[in-house]
């Protein structure tokens, strides 16, 4: 039996890249964290939800509908709420869930885990009350759900308009809308998207329309500041952004709020290409630290593909177009001249987009005692105090502190530490590795590994003797 | 308790059936399919964890089960995320980091 081809990642991209190799007639396993296929953008309702044609929810359930028929394919084999969790090595990806843990041999090995969001801790931010910009958007997507009462959305990013947008959609409260960046780095971005990808500007344009007619105030060069509440949001300080990336504190001012939606970003999420050895690099156009790739989006390693937001920022429409591409890289097939012509226009226009919303200089709103690490509770003084900064490495600190070891192991916060630690970002050297398990995993999954080799610890004789 | 931090949408039609389930001593319902978190929510509770240094609460946040705020404890399931798991009837809930004093 020939090798399949493992797909990590059912998104737009990871389900495009098996829609063009299943149909024709490749094998394909893919593996998803999530309970549903879809990834963030095609989030759907439970099952058992009905949704009546006039709902005020902005999604895309036809063309999602469409793409899932992947899944009923034959040669298509689908884990669900399945987490790989390690690299055994020569192209074998070790996976573990419900219905079956083991390893597979891959004939090519494709990463489309998407992006995860960027923090910007702020004195107060852990409250209830205060939701991610994905978080809000899954809130009506998945659940059918908005916040109650007043609502802020504030953050850096096209997604700032898209949370706020879906908010007055579905019909909430939204009384402020705040962006960071300044409207005239924002308005150059608009004009070049004019030429190179009009449809993706005009819901760009479509969103702020409906901001502005929900007279939800709008602002430009302002950021959070602070959050106020006891076991609860209460109010939301802001501030205009100051040179150096901080709130201008003297100039703040406070808005009541029962919710906050904050939306500083996306990062490409790079842990399972870096735990496949994937070489990767900073690159600025594409959101921060990607995993390097060719033209056949091939990264640096024989047969392992990168595509997504995991692998630059870039949205839904250039994940389905990179999920072709590579399925033609793997099959050795040639792409479309059009799907090629279409994919330079809109990956040149989403690296406008992200330096369009790069900060002069990283946000940092966090004071010394405002929580750095959501899991471990660290502080930014405790942090600033650690004796492993001394060494200028995060994973020093990491080791000494604990920090980025809790459950989210780290994803919340290591991606921000070194701009608050003042350490190195660059130097990867000085970071904490990928190291399998990627993800919290139930001790009776990987029990269940129906492939695992012997684990013989080296004293194991002697302890039987 | 207080207001519910959330509400459903117009035109969002959850399941008739419904499920009864406990979270921290409460009793709550939820309707078929629906995750853990959006039922506690819609129950005006805001609180799905306390830390367990600082005794804080922590509510739901990011929404796609990176950023684990929203653990729980469920009894004989251990602690899973409360924004993707959907409730059954007759779950036992709790505080996902336990009460080391108690």
């Amino acid at each position: 039996m020939s090798r399949p081809v493992v797909i990590i990642g059912a998104g737009p991209a990871g389900l495009s890249c098996a829609w063009e190799l299943a149909s024709a007639g490749r094998e394909v396993v893919l593996i998803d964290d999530n309970g549903m296929a879809g990834g963030q953008y095609f989030r759907q309702l439970p099952e058992t939800y009905q949704v009546s044609r006039d709902a005020r929810l902005l999604r895309d359930k036809a063309r999602f509908d469409e793409l899932a028929k992947v899944l009923t394919l034959p040669g298509v084999r689908y884990l669900s709420s399945t987490v790989v969790w390690g690299a055994p090595g020569n192209k074998t990806v070790a996976y573990a869930g419900p219905t079956s843990s083991g390893r597979i041999e891959a004939s090519a090995i494709v990463i489309a885990t998407g992006a995860q969001e960027k923090s910007l801790p702020f004195p107060g931010w852990t409250l209830p009350g205060i939701i991610s910009a994905g978080g809000c958007l899954n809130l009506a997507k998945a659940h059918g759900m908005v916040p109650t009462g007043r609502v802020v959305v504030a953050g850096n990013g096209p997604l700032v308009l898209v949370a706020a947008a879906t908010l007055i959609a579905a019909g909430a409260e939204v009384v402020g809308v705040v962006e960071a960046q300044s409207d005239i780095r924002l308005a150059s971005a608009a004009v070049s998207g004019l030429f190179a990808a009009p449809g993706v500007l005009r819901t760009g344009i479509g969103y702020r329309a409906r901001i502005m007619a929900a007279r939800a105030g709008f602002r430009t060069g302002w950021m959070v500041a602070g959050a106020r509440g006891k076991d609860r949001l209460t109010a939301v300080g802001i501030a205009p952004v100051g040179a150096d990336g901080r709130p201008r504190r003297d100039k703040q001012q406070w808005i009541e709020a029962d919710a906050l939606v904050v939306g500083y970003g996306l990062l490409p999420g790079t842990e399972t290409a870096r735990l496949f050895g994937c070489r990767t690099e900073h690159n600025p156009a594409l959101n921060g630290l990607v995993p390097w790739r060719d033209d056949t989006l091939r990264t640096s390693e024989e047969g392992i593909y990168a595509i997504g937001d995991g692998a630059g920022i870039g949205g839904v429409e250039v994940a389905l177009l990179e999920g072709r591409i590579a399925a033609h890289s793997i099959m050795g097939t040639r792409a479309p001249a059009s799907l090629a012509s279409r994919y330079r226009r809109l990956d040149g226009y989403r690296r406008k987009l992200n330096l369009a919303y790069r900060m002069p200089q990283p946000l940092l709103a966090a004071t010394d005692d405002t929580i750095i690490c959501r899991c471990e509770e660290l502080t930014l003084g405790r942090l600033l105090a650690d004796p492993g900064r001394g060494r200028n490495s995060l994973n020093a600190v990491k080791t000494s502190s604990r920090l980025g070891m809790g459950r989210c192991q780290g994803r919340n916060c290591l991606h921000v530490a070194s701009s608050l630690l003042g350490l190195a970002t660059d130097d990867l050297t000085t970071h904490p590795r990928a190291r399998p398990p990627l993800k919290p995993l139930a001790v009776g999954l990987l029990a269940a590994d129906k492939d695992a080799g012997s684990a013989m610890e080296p004293d194991e004789i002697t302890l039987s003797e | 308790m207080s207001q519910p931090s959330v509400r459903l949408i117009e035109g969002v039609r959850p399941s008739d059936e419904t499920v009864s389930f406990m979270f921290e001593g409460e009793k709550l319902t939820g309707w078929k399919g629906e995750a853990i978190a959006s039922a506690v929510m819609r129950a005006g509770l805001r609180t799905l964890r306390r830390t367990r240094i600082g005794d804080e609460p922590r509510g739901y946040y990011c929404g796609m089960g990176l950023c684990w705020e929203c653990a729980v404890h469920v009894e004989g399931q251990g602690v899973v995320r409360s924004c993707s798991e959907p409730v059954r009837e007759g779950l036992v809930i709790s505080f996902a980091d336990g009460r080391w004093d108690k």
